[in-house]
């Protein structure tokens, strides 16, 4: 049953999972080749952990993507045909809707893979310092727990009931205005609810916390 | 004799006519000058009002240890509370020392009141505007021994975390004064008490590996002398270029190395176009003709502050009691001189120590956290489970 449900996923995000994977190729040759000071031998080692700090951003923008586009794709023909094919399987839909995070947590894992796999390559390849170190087996760890994450929320979003959606949003929102209004008639010196919840999320601790990290290929 | 009178007369009339605008002056003069007193007299009798109006709310001196503190009625409990707390970090570091420190010091924690407060709009944010009397902010101010230290401005109400860092800050700097060079401007005027400052933890080897100077990485790397040369422990070399930097520095120390003023001599003396030939073509007898247009002063020492608030206090943690008195005694010595006389070991031992402390600290595992892999976790589980109950098609 998971290798349908991960075929039928592959078929799904294949052109995108396929574009990850060039990406992923692509930012650690060009994070490498671009180094300015580079001679020969070595690279100057403040400008390479530069170039790979910037390259740490690129890593989390193709995670966010391939997540966002591999979760949406997860339930968009369901949410065409009103979850009939779904339901009519011989499976509880708990265990269906397992089998499907599972395919998606699998593709996500195909580019992460690729990311420790070309950023193994061409590291192999560099001239590295001796001080700097190649982490291609890290770097692929805390790319497929990144991406887990946002696909994790969207994933969740797509499959929940449209009224709980429409509660959440609709409690948020309100208590977010409320909070406005007592800032704009001077009960509060500004809004704290946004700040908290900002707060909250981008905190040490929070659920996006693997996005405050740098994700670096080299490192010391 | 009557045309002599008349020509005598003229001569009076002009001489007094010359007079008169010089009287006028000498009348304008002692007038500006009796202002100009009134104007001083004002001003001191403003200031002294002034100091009044400002004292005006201050309890009479309490105890915190051995700190003096004066504040209002409403702080005193927070200002106790965070300034016990600021001497038991110094003490940390400096012992005793820190006890006796802290009597020479007298701090004045003071509301400040205004006429105006900050108010939220949607789509414009805070917007200044007027209202009735209240506190508006707080300031801290240090006096050591009568002579002023720079003061800290807080916000209200005052945070009691906030202020104990703001009360050691000022610690910092009053204990500094006391430090002989050439100690005191290689500390940058600040004795670090703060231990979050000085922290040999993997973002300091990561730091010092990655510095723009050679002999900073060389450091990292683990080579002994290259830590005394960065560290300029035994003095500023002669040529600071040749023994702090490799060639492969040049074109970023070319780009960034001095101030405006600093800069102006190099500048001036080369296009824009030869400037670039360094900085972006990296042609390195350009990057020499730069750098060598930068006065000595232009060129601090490489290893960064916080690197050597960390083997200071490592020093004084060797030391124990009595640092400060041994660093007092040690003046006219160089910086490793001074540094030994603290830690009571040669310079050479602390250096080793500080090493092992460095490469202790070097990140060890390419792998993510424990935080980032549970965060991460939790938070997959979560959805997981939230979706796992989900009725789409309700």
């Amino acid at each position: 049953m998971f290798r349908a449900v991960l075929y039928t996923q592959w078929k799904w995000t294949r052109p995108a999972i396929m574009l990850a994977v060039l990406v992923a190729g692509y930012i650690p040759v060009a994070a490498l080749r671009a180094m300015p000071y580079k001679t020969e031998s070595t690279y100057y080692i403040p400008s390479l952990y530069r170039g790979m700090a910037a390259a740490s951003t690129y890593y989390q923008w193709l995670a966010l993507f391939v997540a966002v586009v591999v979760a949406i794709s997860a339930w968009q023909a369901d949410g065409h045909r009103q979850h009939v094919y779904a339901l009519s399987l011989p499976v509880p839909r708990w265990r269906f809707v397992l089998l499907r995070f599972g395919a998606g947590a699998a593709l996500l894992g195909v580019v992460a893979a690729a990311v420790g796999l070309f950023g193994g390559v061409a590291a192999a390849i560099a001239p590295l310092p001796p001080i700097l170190h190649a982490y291609p087996v890290g770097l692929a760890v805390r790319f497929w727990l990144g991406s887990l994450i946002p696909f994790g929320l969207i994933f969740a979003l797509l499959v929940s009931s449209p009224k709980r959606v429409r509660l959440v949003v609709a409690g948020v929102a309100t208590i977010v205005v409320v909070d406005m209004a007592l800032a704009a008639m001077g009960v509060i010196d500004k809004p704290v609810v946004i700040g908290t919840i900002f707060d909250a999320i981008y905190s040490g601790r929070g659920p996006l916390a693997a996005f405050l990290s740098k994700w670096m290929l080299v490192d010391v | 004799m009557s045309e002599l009178r008349l020509l005598a007369a003229a001569c009076l009339a002009l001489a007094c006519a010359g007079a008169l605008p010089a009287q006028q002056d000498a009348a304008l003069l002692t007038r500006r000058d009796a202002l100009r007193a009134r104007a001083d007299s004002l001003q001191k009798v403003f200031g002294a009002l002034d100091a009044s109006a400002r004292d005006a709310g201050l309890t009479s001196e309490v105890q915190a240890g051995t700190l003096r503190i004066r504040t209002t009625t409403a702080l005193q409990p927070v200002a106790i509370a965070a300034f016990t707390r600021a001497v038991t970090e110094a003490r940390r570091v400096l012992g005793a020392d820190a006890d006796s420190m802290a009597g020479h010091l007298q701090l004045t924690l003071r509301e400040h009141r205004g006429t105006y407060r900050y108010k939220w709009f949607p789509i414009v944010g805070s917007v200044l505007v007027d209202t009735t009397e209240h506190i508006v902010g707080a300031s801290l101010e240090g006096r050591l021994d009568g002579r002023e230290v720079p003061g800290v401005r807080l916000d209200y109400p005052v945070d009691r975390d906030e202020l104990a860092a703001s009360a050691l800050s000022i610690f910092e700097r009053a204990i500094a004064s006391r430090v002989p060079t050439p100690m005191e401007p290689w500390l940058d005027h600040r004795v670090p008490l703060h231990a979050a400052q000085a922290e040999l933890g993997p973002d300091m080897f990561r730091t010092l590996a990655t510095s723009e100077a050679a002999i900073v990485r060389r450091c990292a790397a683990g080579d002994r002398s290259a830590c005394r040369l960065g560290f300029a422990l035994d003095s500023v070399p002669s040529n600071p270029v040749l023994a702090w930097y490799d060639a492969s520095d040049l074109p970023a120390l070319a780009r960034s190395a001095g101030d405006h003023i600093q800069r102006v001599g190099m500048t001036s003396a080369l296009s824009r176009d030869e400037q670039d030939a360094c900085t972006v073509q990296q042609q390195m007898e350009i990057c020499r003709r730069m750098v060598a247009l930068l006065p000595a002063g232009a060129f601090r020492i490489p290893m960064p502050g916080a690197a050597r608030a960390s083997l200071t206090r490592l020093a004084f943690e060797m030391g124990g009691a009595r640092g400060i008195e041994r660093l007092r005694a040690s003046a006219d010595t160089t910086i490793g001189g001074q540094l030994a006389a603290v830690a009571g070991v040669p310079a050479d031992a602390l250096l080793g120590r500080w090493m092992e402390k460095l490469i202790a600290a070097r990140p060890s595992s390419p792998l993510p956290s424990a935080t980032f892999v549970l965060a991460s976790l939790a938070c997959i589980m979560v959805c997981l489970g939230w979706a796992m109950r989900g009725r789409p098609w309700n």
